[in-house]
């Protein structure tokens, strides 16, 4: 029996199978180094050897002594900055398995991967946080292949999204994810940077978050006020007088107290958030499939006795088959998988039972997705630069949108309103009969505004209770699920990239304690609700 | 449907190959339910095993991530390199040097603590009633109180020239009375110590300067609204700001007395070149 020790060990030989003396199919699974050399591109050592600081615009030379005397005095050039600008003249502390490198040899094809340690099903924020949290922590220990359907990410709810940050919730994890999410953006030009590439912008904008409250909702935002102070986020409480001093554009009526955000709140460009992950993730040796996982295997553990009843039910993923854009399918064989397919994620689970069955397997992913709106409005005398991420207590929230007078607006709909989500087709019906009279209503210098633009987006819905579900499913034992963010998925990425890391490689979550957020609260019953104010 | 439920809870518990030890970290503090996992899983040899001599120097956890982390990164020995690592040495020195303290801010209060903080690094401070600086003479001594005193409120700050950080800005929190405050030519002030600096002197600030501070950009100067006193602002050398002077112009409408310096926005014939197009 192959004598297992916990951590990278047990996913570089796969779970321990029955009887068997030596997994065959570990043999097979080789250092990502040595399949290079394996490839079948002609070049293969020069890829193999082509490490950081010559640079691929040298010809290879045999004499090792000239080959020393080039890398020696280019080193010196570059200290010296008389190199101008090279490429790759930059120190880099990666692995060269980079996409350009890849392209730039013109004789090696992409190998596809058809073996892996993680996969990540989905390339959004989330999916892209998990794969950069696991190269960055395990570099070459780990395999870690992504799987995007659409590389434009054209209808992503990460890049459709207004982009706000805020720490203003009433569950104390979700607000330390949220801290978390800010210092992450705030140190992300140095965490995200690649050698030779513009340093990521993520584009924030300090103006900070406004909870309006009427006088159904106060104690409810007296108490949501008391958790955020005490998990350690920067809010103030203002009464409804004070909210008028400060804001002489805001209309008081029916507002009976509101909440800023002083610190760590406001909005950025999450378009540039997924990039630069996605990036940084690449040249840190994660491999982008784009494709849609259409099958996934399984196994029966038959060798796991359960105290109960004596016989297994518990299930292991092993192979996934994806997809092509151009109809071809393929298989990746993998170790522990990881669904972040954002609104689809409910779709994954059915592909391979979740949802249908009896007991467990009957109760599904509760994520499908939700058409949300948003509007770009033109208000000539609107609230200026002061004007903070405003939340009416029914649901409409807008925001100023650079210094034209231009802001952002949108409402969630009510259950019975929900928009059909074939499309993404704007109903501007909704805005005239919902928004546009609560806008007028809260700001008066709204009435007078012009519709200029719009667009809709989905949110991955968690019809259970609207908050994220993070951890392994009890009957896969090797499926994790990071999902169901119901619309503050972008300010929770980081934090759940790292939590979701935690659990494979420490089998535990270290920082933040994200076990009320797992799979068993569905199966329980028992919802997690965010208290929301009216 | 519920007893098959419960089922698959106590069949998750008993569950060993896949560690499941989700441990309780103290962060979130005393609430109902922490974990999924009804008793903690020991391993340990059972009674009457024999162990060797060796047993007692193993190791209770194996090898940590850390170790492995380290060895795959490598040594990167080239000059820039090395540069560059030094430098990121320094700043992660300089930032736990600039952490907030709550054992400073408990033996002397948060202005005295502040104080302390700024001179010691390079700064003046100006209590309020008096009209002399503090600040460190050559031999970088300085004469201000060991000990908690209720008289002295600082009122001012000039900060300029040193080398305050994100974190150092949080060790000037809760200073009552602060309305003159001075970063200029600090080289790393950014958009999100423009976003602390608001945050904790919305309400007092009169008078702020952030000349050369060549790391913010339009989003911070918009931020600045929320500064409700402002009366003075100093942005010398800030002219690379995109719309630099339309920001200026909305921050009057906002803050009426303000008095910004160092841009010169009257002149209206360069508005025309703005990039306020690519906004809409």
């Amino acid at each position: 029996m192959l004598a297992l020790t916990r951590g990278a060990d047990r996913l570089v030989k796969g779970f321990r199978t029955r009887g068997k003396q030596f997994n065959l199919q570990s043999w097979r699974y080789l250092w990502p180094e040595t399949r290079k050399c394996l490839s079948t591109s002609g070049s293969k050592f020069s890829e193999w050897e082509d490490k950081s600081g010559g640079g691929s615009y040298r010809p290879q030379e045999n004499n090792p002594v000239r080959r020393t005397f080039n890398i020696l005095s280019d080193d010196v050039k570059d200290y010296l900055g008389l190199r101008g600008k090279p490429q790759s003249s930059e120190p880099s502390d990666m692995p060269k398995n980079t996409e350009e490198n890849n392209q730039r040899s013109k004789d090696a094809e992409k190998v596809w991967p058809s073996f892996c340690d993680v996969l990540v099903i989905g390339g959004g924020a989330v999916g892209s946080s998990v794969a950069y949290h696991l190269k960055e922590r395990a570099l070459r220990g780990l395999n870690v292949v992504v799987v995007e359907e659409d590389s434009t990410y054209k209808r992503a709810s990460t890049v459709l999204s207004v982009g706000g940050i805020r720490q203003q919730f009433s569950v104390p994890e979700n607000i330390q994810l949220s801290l978390y999410g800010m210092d992450f953006l705030r140190k992300s030009p140095e965490l995200l940077a690649v050698e030779g590439m513009d340093p990521p912008d993520v584009q924030f904008n300090p103006s900070g978050y406004l909870t309006l409250a009427s006088e159904a909702g106060v104690e409810q935002l007296k108490e949501n006020f008391t958790v955020q102070i005490e998990m350690g986020a920067k809010v103030d409480f203002l009464s409804a007088q004070q909210l008028k001093r400060r804001f002489p554009w805001l209309n008081t009526n029916g507002v009976e107290a509101g909440v800023i955000g002083l610190e760590n709140e406001g909005w950025f460009d999450p378009w540039n958030f997924l990039f630069s992950l996605r990036r940084k993730a690449v040249s840190l040796g994660a491999e982008y499939v784009t494709g849609k996982v259409t099958g996934l295997e399984q196994h029966s553990l038959d060798d796991m006795i359960t105290e109960v009843t004596g016989s297994s039910v518990l299930q292991n993923l092993n192979c996934a088959e994806i997809t092509l854009p151009d109809g071809e399918k393929r298989n990746i064989r993998f170790s522990v998988c990881v669904v972040a397919a954002g609104a689809w994620s409910g779709e994954v689970g059915q592909l391979i039972g979740i949802g249908k069955g009896t007991g467990i397997m009957g109760v599904p992913i509760p994520v499908e997705p939700r058409k949300r709106y948003v509007y770009c409005v033109h208000a000539p005398d609107g609230p200026g630069l002061d004007s903070p991420l405003l939340i009416d207590p029914n649901g409409t929230y807008f925001r100023r949108e650079g210094l034209g007078g231009l802001y952002l607006c949108g409402q969630s709909p009510t259950d019975e309103h929900e928009p059909s989500i074939e499309n993404l087709d704007v109903d501007y019906e909704f805005f005239e009969s919902n928004v546009w009279p609560t806008l007028a209503n809260r700001v008066p210098s709204f009435e007078n505004l012009k519709l200029q633009s719009s667009w809709a987006g989905y949110y991955d819905y968690n019809t259970f209770d609207q908050n994220g579900i993070i951890g392994l499913h009890p009957i896969f034992t090797n499926m994790f699920i990071a999902t169901g963010f119901s619309g503050h998925g972008i300010q929770q990425a980081a934090g759940v990239g790292r939590a979701v890391m935690e659990s494979i490689l420490h089998g535990e979550y270290q920082t933040i304690n994200l076990e009320r957020f797992g799979f068993e609260r569905v199966l329980t019953n028992e919802p997690l609700y965010e208290q929301n104010i009216v | 449907m519920i007893g098959r439920l419960r089922l698959g809870q106590c069949m998750r518990v008993s569950c060993s190959l896949v560690p499941r030890n989700l441990s309780t970290t103290s962060a979130v503090g005393e609430r109902e339910k922490e974990s999924w996992k009804t008793e903690p899983e020991k391993e340990e040899l059972p009674k009457g095993e024999w162990k060797s001599f060796f047993h007692y120097f193993a190791p209770k956890k194996g090898i940590t991530l850390d170790v492995v982390h380290h060895l795959q990164k490598g040594f990167d020995l080239r000059p820039k390199a090395v540069q560059k690592w030094l430098k990121k040495i320094k700043h992660k020195r300089d930032e736990s040097d600039q952490m907030f303290r709550k054992d400073r801010v408990a033996a002397l209060g948060f202005d005295l603590a502040a104080a302390h903080f700024i001179v010691h690094r390079g700064g003046k401070v100006r209590f309020k009633g008096s009209e002399e600086w503090t600040q460190q003479n050559e031999d970088e001594k300085y004469d201000l109180p060991g000990h908690y005193n209720e008289n002295l409120v600082i009122e001012a700050i000039d900060a300029s020239e040193t080398n305050i950080l994100y974190e150092g800005i949080e060790c000037l929190c809760n200073l009552k009375q602060l309305t003159w405050l001075s970063v200029a030519n600090c080289p790393h002030i950014d958009d999100w110590c423009i976003d602390r600096i608001c945050g904790q002197y919305a309400s007092t600030l009169k008078h702020l300067d952030i000349s050369n501070c060549t790391k913010i950009t339009h989003r911070g100067i918009a931020a600045l609204a929320r500064l409700g006193e402002l009366k003075s602002l100093h942005i010398n050398g800030l002219e690379n700001i995109r719309d630099i002077q339309l920001l200026c112009l909305l921050l009057e409408d906002v803050l009426p007395e303000i008095e910004i310096v160092g841009i010169d926005y009257m002149d209206t014939s360069s508005l025309q070149k703005s990039t306020l197009n690519e906004d809409q």
